[in-house]
């Protein structure tokens, strides 16, 4: 026990007590999870090795980290926002573990397909299904399931609360998050969030059971379906599974794509008319229908597509790449070129602020339409006062202004990533909609890169450059664009010394 | 006149009628002297004639119509500037379907892009064109540069729409005051040192090595940034000594005529060298041409890569040409490495400084809307702090942040808009994507079958329309074509 007091000693000096003691708790769950994998394994007779060290890597280093933070102050801002950047890489690191040591993947593989599960991307580095046991893919799936009610709570409880990149107003109505009123409406909000979460992963099961999906395949695509994830142990995704299926499918991608505290006012509050009400629904359920008929047309008249499968690839198609799930019911990298286009359009939209959608979310885009408008009539009348109204709410200049540099942001690093990987991989294609696909969580893009494909044969710094974009998208880049701002080290090494 | 209920003519757009009037008598005179050039050079009368007709008659009946004296208000001053930028290319057009040889949809492209100064071109065969076509294709470039910087930059600020109340205040010190004779100067000043740079380039096109003719076609479509060449292969067959001149007068062409005025005849070099914008585009295109410099030397292709001095000059005039949005190529960069290809992608977007006759976004626009970026990562960390967004040692001001970023999202759909449809006519991604991007960028040369040694004849009648559209909005900044789809205009310009 002599080391106590050093523990100790560092805990005061220990300037991110909160990002420490998080990061631990997280690495402590995560190794325990990995451990029961790891006999659950053992029993299969699978190799086990993996999940075992990296549960003994998790809890030991869990266990430490715990203990030199302290779960007890309030974190400042520049404290929270290295937390969440912090978070979303440091457990990818961890989960990375089994596919490099059983997965027989090399570390930046293993960690490319671990960022992919954890930001519920779905872009896989795997060529060859066989390699992975079962274990593996149920920890890959598994991982994303995770990883899509790590970013509910984020996107609806703790982005809001920082005031981030436009979310404060974003649920300001729903759930009534104002400033500094951290407990105890939040719990419950955290707490309606993982209700609705639990029966739609509940539902999804029970509905690829009934519809004949094997049983190993129907846990793990529930897994990957509800959080917007798209991994599939099955090298063919939704392509070999029954009609009904690929349609149950659809409508719970829809689903993920919508925010869950409409779904939560609609299911357990009977406001059955709450979402029809929302600006933000509309206007996703219209993208969803004007886009899968049109592609639907396109099937139709170009492909030999018959009526229904035309619908049903069509539907399952755009609503599996605008909430970035990335499911393929068809190898849409052999569709024509116009219906692909659309598919790359999808990709700058993504889903409901308040649901696990990747992307850019369809709040943002009225956001962006409506400062249009205001500009356009401002050329008109340049004295006029004219608020900002998307539906009926007022948008204050400060959420417009986050808005527009979000945008920017992501439009920026989006730009970036074609330019690096253009060069790297000398396909514009490929460099296109792999960008396109990692910063909006995604996952297939098209080319070599396509749903049937996978990600392996890319450049090793493209890939480094995939994981950045993932990991960034993930969070709405400005917790990890913040971290290259020495105001936010300048503050973290204040607060060490108060 | 008495008021005649309906759109048409609607008395509040007099000015516009006046305006409209002036420049179709001025373009009708030109091209009535052109007439005498293809009488000399015995080629095909009949477009000139039928242009100068048509100009003088329309001119002389809008003139009629319109009133110099209006005072424009807002709504019909962006009608106006919307309504010149198409209905004159309409005008300009006639010489290349009547002589030229073109169906009136491309010679509408190929006057839309000559008077945009885009410089993509519906020729297939430039065998169609005689000396006097391709003199009128360049001249045209030449006045729309003219046309861009007197009538859009001087107009736009004054209107203080697209961030554009920032980017002259200073320079030339417009302040929000109606049309001054302070505004005159700064035209005068600009078409001084515009003129004088066309000329220099001319000679030293010529003293290079350059055909006398092409020389001078060469330097008319330089300077506007613009990018029009009589030659099929662009500027690949001059010496290296003229594409080197080239380079030059490109970059100056894309670094703003105000600040030049102030180097060439008042001999202050200091607000040249304290520019912000300048600076950044001046590095901008230094960093951009030497990492596509070592792109060349060492990734061209499988078995020719450029030697360092080819290299450094290809990589210096193409990278210029598409920054500045000129769109000259000294080689064919449609068949380049994809590598060397996306530097130039990405150089599509960048766009010259805001006081020069180029298109694209500007350089100035990225400066504000990297400020914006910056103080809302600031904010991130103190939401309650009042920061104020600078840019060099100036403070702008949140109206032009939001015009700024309304700009540059309207911009961006655009962008996406045509692309997607683009590629959805022409089944072709690559290609879909450039021409919409060279387009509202008016830039010129896209990738693949529309490189720069290529042709947009081949392309659907409907992809042409639209990227008519998308060079018209992307020249006169957009906001006074959207401003067009506002009901409110309309009521104005009604009540």
């Amino acid at each position: 026990m002599k080391s106590w007091p050093r523990f100790a000693k560092a805990q005061a000096v220990n300037p991110i007590p909160v990002a420490t003691y998080m990061t631990g708790t997280v690495y402590v769950a995560l190794g325990g999870v990995m451990g029961i994998l790891g006999l659950a394994d053992t029993l299969l007779g699978e190799d086990a090795l993996g999940f075992f060290v990296g549960a003994v890597i998790g809890l030991l280093l869990g266990a430490l980290l715990r203990r030199l933070g302290s779960p007890q102050a309030e974190p400042r801002r520049a404290e929270a926002l290295l937390t969440v950047a912090g978070l979303w890489i440091l457990v990818p690191v961890l989960g990375a573990v089994p596919f490099w040591i059983s997965g027989g993947l090399s570390y930046l593989d293993a960690l490319f397909e671990a960022t992919s599960g954890f930001s519920t991307t779905g872009a896989t580095i795997l060529a060859d299904f066989e390699q992975f046991s079962y274990g593996l893919f149920f920890w890959r799936s598994l991982s994303q399931w995770f990883g899509g009610m790590g970013i509910l709570l984020l996107f609806i409880v703790v982005l809001p609360h920082l005031a981030l990149a436009g979310r404060q107003m974003f649920f300001a109505e729903t759930t009534g998050v104002q400033k500094q009123q951290l407990t105890p409406k939040l719990r419950q909000t955290a707490n309606y969030i993982l209700r609705v979460y639990l029966l739609l992963t509940l539902f999804t099961l029970i509905a690829y059971l009934l519809t004949g999906v094997p049983l190993f395949e129907a846990i793990t695509n529930t897994f990957s379906s509800v959080s917007a994830g798209g991994f599939s142990p099955n090298p063919q995704s939704f392509a070999n599974y029954a009609p009904l299926t690929q349609w149950i499918a659809a409508g719970v991608m829809f689903l993920t794509g919508v925010n869950l505290l409409l779904q939560y006012r609609a299911i357990f509050g009977r406001e059955y008319t709450a979402p029809l009400r929302d600006p933000e629904f509309r206007a996703y359920a219209l993208i969803v229908l004007v886009v899968g008929l049109a592609m639907a047309g396109i099937l139709f008249v170009r492909h030999d597509y018959t009526l229904e499968p035309a619908l049903r690839h069509a539907f399952f198609q755009t609503t599996s790449i605008i909430t970035g799930t990335g499911f393929a019911s068809a190898d849409f990298a052999q569709w024509v070129i116009p219906a692909q286009t659309l598919l790359v359009m999808l990709m700058f939209i993504g889903g409901s602020a308040g649901s696990v959608g990747g992307s850019i979310k369809v709040i943002r885009w009225l956001i962006i339409g409506a400062l249009v408008r205001r500009e356009l009539q401002r050329a008109l009348h340049p004295q006029a006062v004219l608020p900002l109204r998307v539906g009926n709410k007022n948008i204050g200049e400060d959420v417009m202004r986050s808005v527009a540099a979000f945008i920017t942001l992501y439009v920026s690093l989006f730009a970036l990533g074609v330019l690096v990987m253009g060069m790297l991989e000398e396909d514009f294609v490929v460099a296109f909609s792999a960008s396109a696909a990692a910063i909006g969580n995604v996952g297939p893009g098209l080319g070599t890169v396509g749903p049937m494909a996978h990600y392996g044969d890319l450049h090793p710094i493209s890939k480094a450059v995939m994981i950045f974009q993932m990991w960034a998208g993930r969070i709405e880049l400005i917790a990890v664009f913040s971290l290259f701002t020495p105001e936010l080290w300048r503050r973290l090494r204040a607060q060490t010394r108060s | 006149m008495k008021r005649i209920p309906g759109l048409w003519p609607i008395t509040n757009l007099r000015f516009a009628y006046y305006l409209l009037g002036v420049l179709y008598l001025a373009l009708g005179t030109v091209m009535l002297g052109l007439e005498a050039l293809s009488l000399v050079l015995r080629e095909s009368p009949w477009g000139f004639l039928a242009g100068a007709l048509v100009g003088l008659g329309l001119g002389f009946g809008f003139r009629r119509l319109g009133d110099p004296k209006h005072e424009p208000g807002r709504a019909e001053a962006l009608l106006t500037i919307a309504l010149i930028w198409l209905l004159v290319p309409a005008l300009g057009a006639i010489p290349f379907y009547i002589s030229g040889g073109m169906p009136y949809l491309d010679a509408l492209f190929e006057a839309v892009s000559g008077f945009t100064t885009t410089g993509a071109t519906a020729l297939a065969d430039f065998s169609q064109f005689g000396y006097s076509l391709f003199f009128w294709r360049s001249l045209m470039q030449w006045f729309g540069g003219v046309g861009f910087l007197v009538l859009v930059v001087a107009l736009l600020s004054h209107l203080a729409v697209a961030g554009r109340q920032l980017f002259i205040t200073e320079s030339t010190g417009v302040q929000k005051e109606p049309f001054t004779p302070r505004l005159r100067t700064a035209a005068q000043s600009i078409l001084k040192v515009y003129t004088a740079l066309t000329l220099a380039a001319a000679l030293c096109y010529w003293i290079a090595g350059v055909p006398a003719f092409e020389a001078i076609c060469n330097a008319l479509t330089t300077l506007p940034a613009a990018g029009f060449s009589p030659n099929p292969r662009s500027f690949e067959q001059y010496s290296p000594l003229a594409q080197w001149f080239g380079t030059v007068f490109m970059f100056l062409g894309g670094a703003g005529f105000v600040l030049q005025y102030r180097l060439f005849f008042t001999k202050d070099p200091r607000p040249l060298l304290k520019d912000v914008e300048l600076r950044i585009y001046t590095l901008i295109v230094l960093a951009f041409s030497l990492s596509l410099a070592v792109f060349l030397m060492t990734h061209h292709s499988q078995n020719m890569n450029y030697a360092w001095g080819d290299a450094l000059r290809h990589a210096f005039f193409n990278v210029t040409s598409i920054v500045t949005t000129t769109g000259f190529a000294s080689a064919d960069f449609a068949l380049w490495a994809p590598a060397a290809q996306a530097i130039l992608v990405a150089a599509m977007f960048v766009g010259g400084c805001a006081g020069s006759g180029a298109g694209g976004i500007k350089v100035i626009r990225w400066l504000v809307v990297g400020a914006i970026v910056r103080r809302e990562l600031i904010r991130s960390l103190h939401p309650q702090a009042v920061l104020t967004l600078r840019l060099g040692s100036k403070t702008l001001g949140e109206d032009v942040m939001r015009s700024v970023a309304a700009f540059i999202s309207l911009y961006v759909v655009l962008v996406a808009v045509g692309a997607l449809l683009i590629s959805l006519l022409e089944n072709n991604f690559v290609v879909g994507f450039t021409a919409s991007a060279q387009a509202v960028g008016n830039i010129g040369p896209g990738l693949g079958a529309i490189g720069p040694m290529g042709s947009y004849a081949g392309l659907e009648p409907l992809s042409k329309v639209i990227l008519i559209i998308e060079m018209w909005a992307g020249r006169i900044e957009l906001i006074p074509v959207f401003a067009l789809l506002t009901p409110e205009l309309w009521k104005k310009l009604r009540g």
